[in-house]
């Protein structure tokens, strides 16, 4: 008899976890939504403020986006039935794929189904044996499956340290080894950036290629909406951005922009591109739409207004004591400025306080994500609330009430266990 | 510089781990010894080890698989992973 495979679904460590958080309603995840993300969102039969979305921009309701998406259902039906390469390419991809290049400076893009298939299928077409794939230690796991797929050397450096970066690149240098940097332009955790004018002049100085993940940036961040290459002015240095259609741009998919050359390489050399049935049109049409309000003088006061929000929210939970993680600061022209990003984050560290303060927020009629680990480092648990543009004064100020009455009650708790436990010492 | 392999001894590689230990992470030197566990006694983790790798990889141009770098969990296995690593 062989053993059994399914052992380790048996002994899987997070069980007790996992039926204990269940059993008494603590359970962070796979909560029900049952209307739109929008400002109060129906979840498990009761009306939530909803801090807990990507839909940063709002258009998920928006009609111009709902009625472009009807419309290609319409015309395309629900499904394409094949991958791009054989009977899956509408014109719906094809403008959106124009759009989008022309939108971020880049001379072509490529239209993914899923954002992680965007990471997966670039990596791993790009780079392979023989080649260095550096990261950022706490970039995307898409990133890092990608990187691991394409069976490249991977080597991490820590996360935002631009010198370990460099010191990395030059210890690799004598061995001639091809090396691809990929970074987060936004770390969708802690809802900071990365240093993407020294990244991407480290990697034209060292004859490294770039690829940055904007994902979070996209639709958000810069003048244009076109993400934090654009508010580093590193378009030119910067040979590939990703990005997805699941946050600001109100659907699902994802996209490399790059040069004419290497997108038409990924047309024909990626794997989770080429063996994957096509993005629906509900979602293209959705996308496109979203991609064209973005471009629009709308688009401007949209990013205008989430960062507003985000700003407002980030200053009173601050002021209020709540541990929040701080924006990014940065040179840019010659004038050191905040990068406000749709993320507030508080970092509680330990996951039974982090997931505590989770159920009395949402109780208290506020959802937020829980975030433990792995999807952040050990004993760095955190919650994560981000904003949108169609969020009023009136849904932050009570979210701002639940948070801090939330707040309140833990800090108690927290030093109720810190005296039992100085009491056994 | 780049260092031949051929002189590589242990205690030349306890002495570079040594040297990155008190230098990139102000650890005490007495507290470095073969035994000491580098994340439980040192603070040290698997970032820093790799970062150590291949400080090493081109100090001694030597190629050290940064898989298995990363599952050592103590100052002499790092040295017999290396020390492996030269003997293949």
């Amino acid at each position: 008899m062989a053993n059994d495979i399914f052992e380790k679904v048996f002994s899987f460590p997070r069980w007790d976890d996992i039926r204990s958080a269940q059993a008494d309603g603590s359970m962070p995840y796979y909560r029900l939504v049952e209307s739109p993300a929008s400002p109060i969102t129906r979840m498990e039969s009761k009306d939530k403020l909803m801090f807990g979305s990507n839909n940063y921009l709002g258009l998920t309701t928006d009609k111009r986006v709902m009625d472009a998406s009807a419309e290609a259902l319409k015309q395309y039906g629900p499904a394409l039935t094949g991958a791009r390469l054989q009977n899956g390419t509408i014109p719906l991809h094809l403008e959106l794929e124009y759009e989008i290049a022309s939108w971020l400076g880049k001379e072509s893009a490529l239209v993914y189904t899923t954002g992680y298939q965007a990471n997966l299928g670039c990596i791993s077409a790009i780079c392979g044996q023989g080649d260095t794939i550096i990261v950022d230690s706490a970039n995307h796991a898409s990133i890092m499956d990608g990187a691991h797929l394409s069976q490249a050397r991977v080597l991490p450096f820590r996360h935002g340290r631009m010198d370990k970066l460099e010191q990395l690149i030059e210890n690799l240098l004598p061995s001639s080894t091809p090396i691809m940097i990929v970074v987060d332009g936004t770390f969708s955790m802690e809802g900071t950036i990365s240093d993407i004018a020294a990244v991407s002049e480290l990697s034209a100085s060292y004859g490294c290629r770039l690829l940055v993940d904007d994902a979070h940036g996209i639709g958000v961040l810069g003048e244009n909406g076109a993400g934090v290459v654009e508010v580093f002015d590193a378009t030119k240095h910067t040979d590939l951005i990703m990005g997805t259609f699941s946050k600001s741009l109100a659907s699902c998919g994802g996209f490399i922009a790059g040069s004419e050359e290497v997108i038409e390489f990924l047309r024909y050399s990626s794997r989770p591109f080429l063996f994957t049935v096509s993005s629906v049109p509900v979602a293209t049409g959705a996308a496109l739409a979203a991609v064209k309000i973005c471009k629009s003088k709308e688009g401007k006061k949209l990013f205008r207004k989430v960062k507003e929000n985000a700003s407002y929210l980030h200053c009173a939970l601050k002021n209020a004591g709540l541990p929040v993680i701080d924006h990014s600061k940065y040179m840019i022209k010659e004038r050191e400025e905040t990068i406000t990003t749709p993320i507030i984050s508080i970092e509680i560290g330990s996951e039974a306080d982090t997931v505590e303060f989770w159920k009395n927020l949402y109780e208290m009629g506020l959802y937020v994500n829980a975030a433990v680990y792995p999807a952040v480092p050990p004993k760095r648990s955190l919650l994560r609330a981000s904003v949108m543009a169609s969020h009023e004064k009136e849904h932050l100020d009570r979210a701002i009430d639940i948070f801090n009455s939330a707040w309140s009650k833990l800090s108690k708790n927290i030093q109720n266990h810190k005296e039992i436990d100085d009491s056994k010492s | 510089m780049i260092v031949k392999v051929n002189n590589l001894t242990e205690q030349i590689l306890l002495d570079e781990i040594i040297k990155f230990c008190v230098e990139e992470r102000e650890i005490s030197r007495e507290c470095i010894q073969p035994k000491a566990k580098f994340i439980d006694d040192l603070g040290i983790d698997s970032l820093d080890i790799l970062e150590m790798v291949v400080i090493l990889e081109h100090k001694y141009n030597i190629r050290i698989n940064e898989n298995l770098a990363r599952e050592v969990s103590t100052v002499q296995e790092a040295i017999d992973l290396i020390m492996k690593s030269i003997a293949k």
